[in-house]
C-alpha cells in the first residue's frame, strides 16, 4: 500500500511540474513582457515611472535573464508564497488569490457532495426499476443535464427566480454581509446563496454519474456473487446494498479524479455569470487585461487543487477496492 | 407457438446472412432515439450549410427601429376574422414608455403582411457556386422584416444569426474532433501497440493531461492569442486549443483496444504471416474497432461545441463580427437583458438540442457496434 | 406412511420470458430426495439441471417464472413447506434458504464477492441466521475452514478470494455452504471449473462432509464419471424433463432410455475396445421450439416411429425404483 502511495505521490509531483511549465508558458505568451505594458499603462494614466524603478522591477522578476532562469525564479517565488504582482489591481497576487480560493473550494466541494447525494440514490433506483416510467424520466433528465452548458443553466435559473420569485440571486452574499466579518449570520447568508451555484455546477456531474452508476449496477446485478449472497438467505435489499452497490461505488471514487477538474472549470464559468467572488471572474478579468502573473498563478493554483484531488481519489479508490492495492 | 417459430426463423436467417456493416445498421435502427437524433443533426447541418436560404433577413443588417424586438406572432386570422392558411405578421410600431424609458412594441394591425415562400430577399452565394436571392420564407418587403425569433440589441434577425452561427459552432466540433482523432490514434496507438514501458509512459501522459482543469487552461491559451489575428486564424487556433485536451478519451479507447487486440489470434496470425506492423495496425486491427472510434468521436463533439460556446460567451473565444452560438449568448449575460429580451437565450436551446442529439447518436452507434452487448 | 423424504418435486414447469420468446426450460420435472440420500441430476448443457436447483432455492432471475408444479420441502423438524407458494424474498423462504438448504456453485472465482474477505462472507451467513455474536461467528467460521481442509485458517479468513487458488476457493465455498448446518446441500457442477487433480479432492471432501454433517445431497453434473462414486440415485434429464431415474447401479448396468445408453457409451474408456469415440448424433433442438412428443426423437437411434412424435411417453416403472419415459418400455409395467 505504501508503495502505491509513493508511486502516486511521485506522479503528482511530475504532473505539477508539467503544469507549472504550462502556466509559465501562458504567462509568457502575450507579446512583449508585461513590464512594458505595465509601464505603458502607468504612463497613460499620468504616473511616471523612474528608470530606477524599472531596473528594480526588471531584476525582481528577472526579465533580462534567459527564459529558464525566469521560470525558476518564478517557481521559486511561487512555492514560497510570492506569486507575483497584479498590475491591474496593484496588489500582490497572494492577497487576491487566498480570498477567492477558499470560496472556490467551498463551491467545488459542495457541488461534489451534491452530486454524490443526488446521483447515488437515483442511480440505484433506476437500475433496480429498469425500463419503468421513472427510469425513463430520470434518464431523460440526466441527458438534458449533461447537454446543458453550465452558464446557460445559471442564466435560466437567474431568470426564473427573478421573474417568478423576484429574488436577485447573483453573488454569494447579500450586500449587508459582503464585507462583514465571518460569523453565524454571514455563514447562513452564504448558505442561502450557495445553493444556486452548487445546483448549477453539480447538475452536469450528477447526470453523468447517474448514468454510470446505473450502468455499473445493472452489470453487477447479473453477476454470480449476487446469487450466492441470496442463496445464504439474506434479504434482497441487504444483498444489493452490501455487494453490487458496493462494487458499483467504485466509479464514484475513481471518477473523483476527473470530476474535480470539471467542477473547478464549471464553477469558474458559473461564477462569472452569477458574479460570485471566487477565482473564476478574477481569472477572466486577468486574462482580458493581460495581467498574466495573476492569470498564470490562478491557473497553476487551480491545477494544483485538481491534482491533489486526483491524488486523494486514487488513495480512496485503493482503500475501497482491494484488488488495486495488491496488484 | 407457430407464429413464434416463423418470426424466429426469419430473424435468425437475416442475422446469419448479414455482413458486419449490415449487422451494425440493423442494430442501430432498433435504437429509435439514435435514429431520431441522427435526423435532427441532419436538419441542423442542412440549416447551417444552406443558412442564407433559410434566413428571411440578412443577419448582419441592423435596424434601429427593431432593437430587441420580440418575436413576431404568426396570425392565421385577420382582424375581420377571415381565416387563411398562409400565416401573416403585423409589423411593429415602436413607442417609448415615458416612465421607464423602455421600448414598447405593438403590432400595427393596419398593415397585415403575409408570409410568402420562395420569396426574393437579400442576395447571397450558394456554396460559392452561384448567386441567387431566393429564400425559403419572408415577406418580400425590405421594410417589413419578419423576426420569428425576435431581434437582438442592434435590431438584427436572431433566427438568421442563429443559423449562421450554426456554421461556426457545428464545424468547430467536426474539425476539432478530426485533430483529436489524429492525436488520439497516434498516441493511443503507440501505447497500445508497443506495450511495456512505452505504454506506461503514454498512460501517465494521458492521466496528466486529464487532470488539468480544462476551462482555465483553455481560457489562458485563448486569451493569449494576439488580438491582431484574423477571424480565421482565431477560429483555427481555438479549434486546436479545444482539441488539445479532448484527445485523451479517444486515446484511451484506442490504447485499450490495441492492448487487447495484440493478443488476439488473428493479429498473431497476421504477424506470423509476415505482415509489417503498419499493415497489421491499419488492415487488421483498426477495422475491428472502427465503429468504436466513430462512437467515441461522436461523443467527443459535444465537448467541443460546449467549449467553444463557453469561451466565446466569456469573450475570450470568437468575437463579433464572427457569429457563433457562444458569441450570440454573450449578449445574454446579465439579468437586465434576460428579463427584457428572454428570446436572446434561444441560441442556448440550439446548443442543448445539438449536444443531446450527438450524445444520443453516439450512444446508439456505440451500442450497435459492440458485438458483446445484448 | 412415514415420509422419509426431504424434498419432493412434482411436475415442475419453469418458463423464461425473453425478448425472443418464451423458453420452456422445465417441462414437468419429477424427482425426490430422501433424508441422508445423495441424488444426482445428469444431462447435457441446456437440459435444465441448473434451473431445477435454482427453482428449488427460489433463486430464479426476474425473467424466470414457475409456471406449474409443486415443490415440497420437509425441514429438520419434518415440517412440510410448500416452496412454490412462498415469496422468493420473503422471510419464510429465507429461513429455509441458508439454514436448511444451501448451494455451492460452479465458478468459485465469480461466485464470491471480490471486495469482501472470505471470512466476511462466511460470517455474514452465520450472523444472519444464528443468534451469536461476532466472536462466536468468527470462531465457527475458522472451524469450518479447518474442516474443509484449508491450511492456516487464521490467516486465510481475512484474505480476499483473488488470493486463494481455484481449489481452495471451492473449499471455501463448501465451508460457506455448510455454515448453519443445513439439511440439504445442492452442488451445481462443483468441479467443472477445476483441474482434474483438484476435482477428485473436492469430490472426496463433499462426500466426507455429507457423512460428517449427515446431509442430503443433490449433485448436478454433465459428467457421468463423477456421478458414479458420489450418489445413490440418478435422474437423467433431457430438454427440461427427467427421462430416466433409478439407483446408480441400475442406471449404469441397465440403462433403459436410449439417451442414457448413448451418454454411457460416450464416456471415453481407457481399457477395452479401441475405435472411434462414440457420440450422440445431432444437436440439442432449439429451446424456443421444442419438438412434439418425446423430445429425444430427433436424435434417437432406437426411434420406433410416429408414436414417438405423438405425445410425451408416460412414466413407467421397469424395476425397483427404476423409472423411464420411453415408448420402448411402454409394454412393460402394469398393463
Amino acid at each position: 500500500m505504501s508503495k502505491f502511495i509513493m508511486h502516486r505521490l511521485l506522479f503528482m509531483v511530475v504532473t505539477l511540474v508539467v503544469i507549472s511549465i504550462l502556466s509559465f508558458i501562458i504567462i509568457q505568451l502575450p507579446p512583449g513582457d508585461y513590464l512594458t505594458s505595465y509601464i505603458t499603462q502607468l504612463r497613460s494614466m499620468g504616473t511616471d515611472v523612474s528608470d530606477e524603478q524599472i531596473e528594480y522591477l526588471r531584476e525582481q522578476y528577472g526579465l533580462d535573464d534567459p527564459i529558464y532562469v525566469q521560470y525558476f525564479k518564478w517557481i521559486g517565488n511561487f512555492i514560497t508564497g510570492d506569486m507575483g504582482f497584479s498590475f491591474s489591481w496593484n496588489r500582490p497576487v497572494n492577497e487576491l488569490v487566498w480570498e477567492r480560493l477558499g470560496l472556490t473550494l467551498v463551491i467545488s466541494i459542495s457541488s461534489l457532495l451534491f452530486t454524490w447525494i443526488v446521483a447515488f440514490p437515483i442511480g440505484i433506483y433506476t437500475a433496480l426499476r429498469q425500463n419503468s416510467l421513472s427510469d425513463y424520466f430520470f434518464t431523460f433528465l440526466s441527458f438534458i443535464g449533461v447537454a446543458t452548458p453550465n452558464f446557460l443553466l445559471a442564466l435560466v435559473l437567474m431568470y426564473v427566480s427573478f421573474k417568478y420569485f423576484g429574488i436577485n440571486v447573483g453573488g454569494l452574499f447579500s450586500p449587508e454581509y459582503a464585507d462583514a466579518a465571518w460569523g453565524i449570520g454571514k455563514i447562513t447568508d452564504l448558505l442561502q446563496h450557495l445553493w444556486i451555484p452548487v445546483v448549477v455546477v453539480g447538475t452536469a456531474g450528477t447526470a453523468g454519474l447517474v448514468r454510470i452508476m446505473r450502468a455499473n449496477l445493472l452489470d453487477e446485478l447479473g453477476k454470480p456473487y449476487v446469487t450466492t449472497a441470496k442463496s445464504k438467505g439474506i434479504p434482497n435489499y441487504k444483498v444489493i446494498l452490501k455487494y453490487p452497490v458496493r462494487i458499483a461505488l467504485n466509479p464514484f471514487i475513481s471518477t473523483l479524479g476527473w470530476q474535480l477538474p470539471k467542477l473547478i472549470s464549471g464553477s469558474t464559468i458559473t461564477a462569472v455569470v452569477l458574479s460570485l467572488p471566487t477565482t473564476g471572474p478574477l481569472l477572466l478579468d486577468a486574462l482580458k487585461s493581460q495581467d498574466m502573473y495573476l492569470a498564470g498563478s490562478f491557473i497553476m493554483l487551480l491545477s494544483v487543487l485538481t491534482v491533489i484531488g486526483t491524488f486523494i481519489s486514487d488513495i480512496l479508490l485503493a482503500l475501497v477496492d482491494p484488488r488495486i492495492r495488491y496488484v | 407457438m407457430a407464429k413464434e417459430n416463423n418470426q424466429n426463423e426469419n430473424y435468425e436467417d437475416d442475422i446469419y446472412a448479414a455482413s458486419q456493416k449490415e449487422l451494425i445498421w440493423m442494430r442501430f435502427k432498433k435504437h429509435k432515439l439514435a435514429m431520431a437524433a441522427g435526423i435532427v443533426l441532419i436538419i441542423m447541418y442542412a440549416l447551417a450549410i444552406f443558412a442564407p436560404f433559410f434566413s428571411a433577413q440578412d443577419p448582419h443588417q441592423r435596424r434601429v427601429s427593431y432593437k430587441e424586438a420580440p418575436p413576431h406572432q404568426l396570425h392565421f386570422e385577420d382582424t375581420e376574422g377571415n381565416f387563411s392558411l398562409r400565416p401573416m405578421i403585423y409589423p411593429y410600431s415602436k413607442e417609448i414608455d415615458m416612465e421607464t424609458f423602455e421600448d414598447i412594441y405593438t403590432e400595427d394591425e393596419s398593415k397585415p403582411t403575409p408570409i410568402k415562400f420562395f420569396v426574393e430577399g437579400f442576395e447571397y452565394e450558394v456554396l460559392g457556386l452561384f448567386e441567387t436571392d431566393i429564400h425559403l420564407f419572408g415577406t418580400g418587403d425590405e421594410n417589413r422584416p419578419v423576426f420569428i425569433f425576435g431581434a437582438d440589441s442592434l435590431g438584427r434577425d436572431l433566427f438568421a444569426r442563429i443559423i449562421y452561427g450554426a456554421r461556426i459552432s457545428l464545424s468547430i466540433g467536426l474539425i476539432g474532433v478530426a485533430v483529436s482523432l489524429f492525436l488520439g490514434i497516434l498516441i493511443g496507438g503507440i501505447g497500445g501497440y508497443f506495450g511495456g514501458k512505452i505504454d506506461l509512459f503514454i498512460q501517465r501522459m494521458i492521466e496528466l493531461v486529464r487532470s488539468i482543469p480544462q476551462l482555465p487552461l483553455w481560457m489562458g491559451l485563448s486569451a493569449a492569442l494576439p488580438s491582431s489575428w484574423s477571424a480565421i486564424q482565431v477560429y483555427l487556433a481555438i479549434t486546436i486549443i479545444l482539441s488539445l485536451m479532448s484527445w485523451t478519451s479517444l486515446a484511451r479507447v484506442v490504447r485499450g483496444r490495441f492492448l487487447s487486440l495484440r493478443e488476439e489470434e488473428f493479429v498473431i496470425a497476421a504477424r506470423l504471416m509476415g505482415r509489417s506492423p503498419l499493415e497489421i495496425i491499419f488492415i487488421h486491427m483498426l477495422p475491428s474497432f472502427l465503429s468504436h472510434i466513430i462512437a467515441s468521436l461522436t461523443l467527443a463533439i459535444p465537448g467541443m461545441i460546449l467549449g467553444e460556446t463557453a469561451l466565446s460567451f466569456l469573450g475570450i473565444g470568437l468575437q463579433a463580427p464572427v457569429i457563433s452560438w457562444g458569441v450570440l449568448l454573450q449578449k445574454a449575460q446579465n439579468l437586465y437583458t434576460i428579463a427584457n429580451a428572454p428570446w436572446l437565450m434561444l441560441p442556448g436551446l440550439f446548443v442543448i438540442i445539438t449536444v443531446l442529439a450527438f450524445n444520443f447518436l453516439g450512444d446508439g452507434i456505440r451500442d450497435a457496434a459492440d458485438p458483446y452487448s445484448k | 406412511m412415514a415420509n422419509n423424504n426431504i424434498l419432493e418435486v412434482e411436475n415442475l414447469n419453469v418458463h423464461f420470458h425473453t425478448d425472443e420468446g418464451i423458453v420452456r426450460a422445465l417441462n414437468g420435472v419429477d424427482f425426490k430426495v430422501e433424508r441422508g440420500e445423495a441424488v444426482g441430476i445428469v444431462g447435457e448443457s441446456g437440459c435444465g439441471k441448473s434451473v431445477t436447483s435454482t427453482s428449488v432455492m427460489r433463486l430464479l432471475p426476474g425473467v424466470g417464472e414457475i409456471a406449474a408444479g409443486t415443490i415440497k420441502y420437509y425441514d429438520k423438524n419434518k415440517k412440510q413447506h410448500d416452496i412454490i407458494n412462498l415469496k422468493a424474498d420473503g422471510e419464510h423462504m429465507r429461513s429455509i434458504r441458508g439454514p436448511e438448504m444451501s448451494m455451492i456453485f460452479q465458478e468459485p472465482m465469480t461466485a464470491f464477492s471480490p471486495v469482501h474477505t472470505i471470512g466476511n462472507q462466511i460470517i455474514e451467513k452465520l450472523l444472519y441466521h444464528e443468534d451469536i455474536d461476532k466472536d462466536e461467528a468468527r470462531r465457527k467460521a475458522l472451524e469450518l475452514l479447518k474442516k474443509v481442509g484449508i491450511s492456516k485458517p487464521e490467516q486465510r479468513i481475512d484474505e480476499y478470494p483473488f488470493q486463494y487458488s481455484g481449489g481452495m476457493r471451492q473449499r471455501a465455498m463448501i465451508a460457506m455452504g455448510l455454515a448453519c448446518e443445513p439439511q440439504l446441500l445442492i452442488a451445481d457442477e462443483p468441479t467443472t471449473a477445476l483441474d482434474v487433480t483438484i476435482q477428485a479432492q473436492v469430490l472426496k471432501l463433499i462426500k466426507k462432509m455429507q457423512a460428517d454433517y449427515n446431509l442430503s445431497l443433490i449433485l448436478i453434473t454433465h459428467d457421468l464419471g463423477v456421478i458414479a462414486h458420489m450418489v445413490d440415485y440418478v435422474n437423467v434429464m433431457y430438454l427440461g424433463r427427467v427421462v430416466e431415474s433409478g439407483p446408480v447401479e441400475e442406471i449404469f448396468d441397465n440403462p433403459a432410455h436410449p439417451y442414457t445408453q448413448d451418454l454411457l457409451k460416450s464416456i471415453p474408456r481407457m481399457t477395452g475396445n479401441e475405435g472411434k469415440l462414440a457420440s450422440i448424433e445431432g444437436a440439442v433442438p432449439d429451446a424456443y421450439s421444442l419438438p412434439k412428443g418425446c423430445p429425444f426423437h430427433t436424435r434417437c437411434r432406437k426411434k420406433i416411429g410416429e408414436v414417438c412424435e405423438s405425445a410425451y411417453p408416460e412414466r413407467q416403472e421397469i424395476s425397483a425404483d427404476h423409472y423411464v419415459n420411453c415408448y420402448l418400455h411402454q409394454d412393460l409395467g402394469d398393463k
